[in-house]
């Protein structure tokens, strides 16, 4: 993932550049409203609905509650799928720093500063003054940690509390208040939610107890998704039956080799291309040859980003399955 | 090898008992016991898994691959379970467990060490730092026999004993000592480059810890094949040593005036030994405990002639880990527990029994 330097410079200017247009903008919340010449003085339409909006309460997975006197203006993110809708809702400006994996869009790539999302430095994410920091995954117990320093903290456990397309349209909204998009939030997701219905409407008719079989790997040791999971919704949501089932309550299961031969699924979906497997080396493992996707080469690769991450583009990842699933209904 | 071509060693026995005489005759039962016991053992391992089949039908399955034997048709894809899944999962595991224990054994009798264990001069850690390579780079392809993956952690495992042989080498000799030191530099060495690597390379890091945490998951015929001939030419290399292993117990130079060749054999041993571990570790990536307390579990049980030993620790080390295998991938149904967490639990109590039953009523020492 190495740039250039010139892009680097060139990401680096733009950042700076749209910092100086959020500093202009920063109580705006009508999106297409282009910032007055005078930074800090909001006209009284936009200040009251920044009124209306502020402060919020937001309620944490941890059953806390976040709450916010007004916009953040120096969000840290440590979560890709947040940035992912930061972006969507054109909040990016907000944004102080976000972690290593985030890489989409391309302007999530051009921060200097990113912070490892899995051992995230609690020092290096306070020296960056944050107001506000957003974390997926408490693995590593930095909520408690940004609490002491009482660093204002988003915390949306994507294992517990993301686990249908709906939660993630939830986030979205969520996402919405907390940096004051709400309008822009309600409009994306009305695109959104479209889409979905497209999909909806085009699997009518398919019986979700004969649908067909996928097998989602997500690693060779054949660690896959769950009913639980939101990836399990985007198959519940095409009448395709996951192979795993509730995976034992487990989000994210394990399976082994011979339960996936004997569910003997139709579609194998690979979300681990970027680990070396691919549809032949699927192909070629020992006793994989039993199976009906085999057979029929119904093992299709997808984005593991696009599909794995519970944000904007969990509607691309739904339209793609559709088409691999379903090639007649969906083109 | 000029040691006198007697057929019989006498052991020292504990005070008032008679001295023991052993030949290799007498041994022969114990052979067939423990050769049967991993028979049963694996039989019974290929017949349970996550998905039910029923005993009849395994066996069914197992006998129609036998040359020459049909006994009917199978639906494809028990036989997909049975035959391409489950046994060369057994297999491989009991063929690796023989292996580490083996040379485990090996490695005890050549140090006089009881904290000797096939890992011990840089093996694993070199194996590790061959693995961890392939899978950082661009190299990295998880297809059967095209994964470059097992040559390199072979490689690897290869180059670290090598390099702590030559670091331990004072001109002619190669003191004991010397090498578990430099078995130890070399690791740490090794372990460090692994550890660098893993944070380097950080959207790798479960890639890298899942080869670490060794198992069977993926086992195939295909890696069985690869460890076979290395463990074979293990066996028969080091299996005519076992009376020498005995007289070189007393103490180097007292084997030396006996008439053993000490560097000679301490070199084809831990070769021979080493070269059947680094395969084992390039199929299975590294798994601990087999290596360093089957041989002693062992010895408790059967005493500590290496004729006895060496060929029981490999049975009983095949066993021990297609157990521990069985028990790792059928003992929660939504995820495979790393088959080292299964090793030391059920063999850490299991050798505390051995060695607490030893203690009350006398028997064989280490």
């Amino acid at each position: 993932m190495k740039m250039p330097r010139v892009m680097l410079l060139v990401g680096a200017a733009t950042a700076i550049l749209a910092f100086a247009t959020a500093a202009c903008g920063s109580g705006d919340n009508g999106g297409s409203a282009s910032p007055g010449p005078f930074t800090d003085d909001p006209t009284p339409i936009q200040g009251l609905a920044t009124v209306a909006e502020f402060p919020t309460d937001i309620p944490r997975s941890d059953g806390k509650t976040l709450t916010l006197a007004g916009p953040p203006t120096r969000i840290v993110s440590l979560s890709p799928a947040a940035t992912e809708i930061i972006y969507a809702l054109g909040a990016e400006a907000a944004l102080a720093a976000v972690d290593n994996q985030a890489d989409f869009p391309d302007g999530a790539m051009s921060f200097s500063t990113k912070v490892d999302a899995y051992e995230p430095n609690i020092e290096a994410i306070a020296g960056l003054d944050p107001d506000l920091v957003i974390v997926a995954n408490n693995g590593s117990g930095i909520v408690e940690k940004l609490d002491q320093l009482n660093i204002p903290v988003f915390y949306q456990d994507i294992d517990k509390d993301v686990r249908s397309i709906s939660d993630v349209f939830g986030q979205i909204t969520l996402m919405g208040r907390v940096t004051g998009r709400s309008a822009q939030a309600t409009q994306l997701l009305t695109g959104l939610g479209d889409r979905l219905k497209v999909i909806q409407d085009g699997v009518q008719g398919a019986n979700a107890s004969t649908g067909p079989r996928v097998y989602h790997e997500l690693d060779q040791t054949f660690f896959t998704i769950s009913d639980e999971s939101f990836i399990g919704d985007l198959y519940r949501t095409l009448r395709a039956r996951n192979i795993a089932g509730s995976g034992g309550g487990s989000a994210y299961p394990q399976m082994t080799q011979e339960a996936v031969i004997a569910s003997n699924p139709a579609i194998i979906i690979l979300a681990d291309e970027e680990f070396g497997v691919t549809v032949e080396s699927v192909k070629a493992r020992p006793g994989w040859s039993a199976i009906e996707a085999v057979q029929n080469d119904r093992i299709f690769g997808i984005d593991p980003d696009i599909v794995s991450r519970p944000g904007p583009r969990i509607i691309d990842a739904l339209e793609q399955l559709a088409k691999l699933i379903y090639p007649t209904r969906f083109r | 090898m000029q040691l006198a071509p007697a057929r019989t060693v006498r052991i020292a026995a504990a005070p008032g008992r008679a001295p023991l005489v052993l030949t290799w005759r007498r041994m022969l039962p114990s052979y067939a016991l423990a050769a049967g016991l991993t028979c049963l053992v694996a039989l019974v391992a290929i017949g349970w898994g996550t998905v039910r089949i029923s005993p009849l039908t395994t066996l069914a399955i197992l006998l129609d691959h036998l040359p020459l034997v049909s006994t009917g048709e199978h639906a494809p894809t028990y036989d997909a379970i049975v035959w391409q899944v489950r046994a060369p999962r057994v297999i491989l595991a009991g063929m690796v467990g023989a292996t580490l224990a083996f040379s485990g054994a090996a490695y005890q009798g050549v140090f006089r060490n009881p904290l000797a264990e096939p890992y011990l001069l840089g093996v694993a850690a070199g194996a590790s730092v061959g693995a961890t390579l392939i899978i950082v780079s661009p190299l990295f392809i998880t297809a059967g026999l095209l994964s470059p993956l097992p040559p390199a952690a072979f490689a690897g495992a290869l180059i670290a004993v090598g390099l702590a042989y030559m670091l331990a080498r004072t001109g002619p000799v190669v003191p004991a000592t010397s090498l578990i030191l430099a078995g130890v530099a070399v690791s740490s060495v090794g372990t460090s480059v692994v550890t660098y690597l893993m944070l380097e390379y950080n959207t790798r890091t479960l890639a890298i810890l899942n080869w670490i945490l060794g198992g069977f998951n993926t086992a195939s015929w295909t890696d069985a094949g690869i460890a076979l001939p290395y463990m074979l030419v293990a066996i028969v290399v080091i299996l005519p040593y076992a009376r020498i292993l005995n007289v070189m117990q007393l103490d180097e130079d007292q084997a030396r005036q006996l008439g053993v060749d000490t560097e000679r054999t301490k070199l084809i041993i831990l070769g021979a030994a080493s070269l059947a571990t680094a395969a084992a570790v390039a199929v299975s990536g590294l798994i601990g405990f087999v290596g360093l307390v089957v041989p002693h579990g062992v010895r408790m049980m059967y005493g500590p002639d290496y004729r006895r030993v060496l060929p029981l620790s490999a049975f009983f080390g095949a066993s021990f880990l297609i157990i521990a295998d069985l028990i790792a991938r059928t003992i929660d149904p939504t995820f495979e527990v790393p088959i080292g967490v299964i090793t030391a639990l059920v063999g850490a109590p299991f050798f505390l029994f051995l060695l607490r039953r030893q203690q009350r009523y006398g028997g064989a020492r280490i």
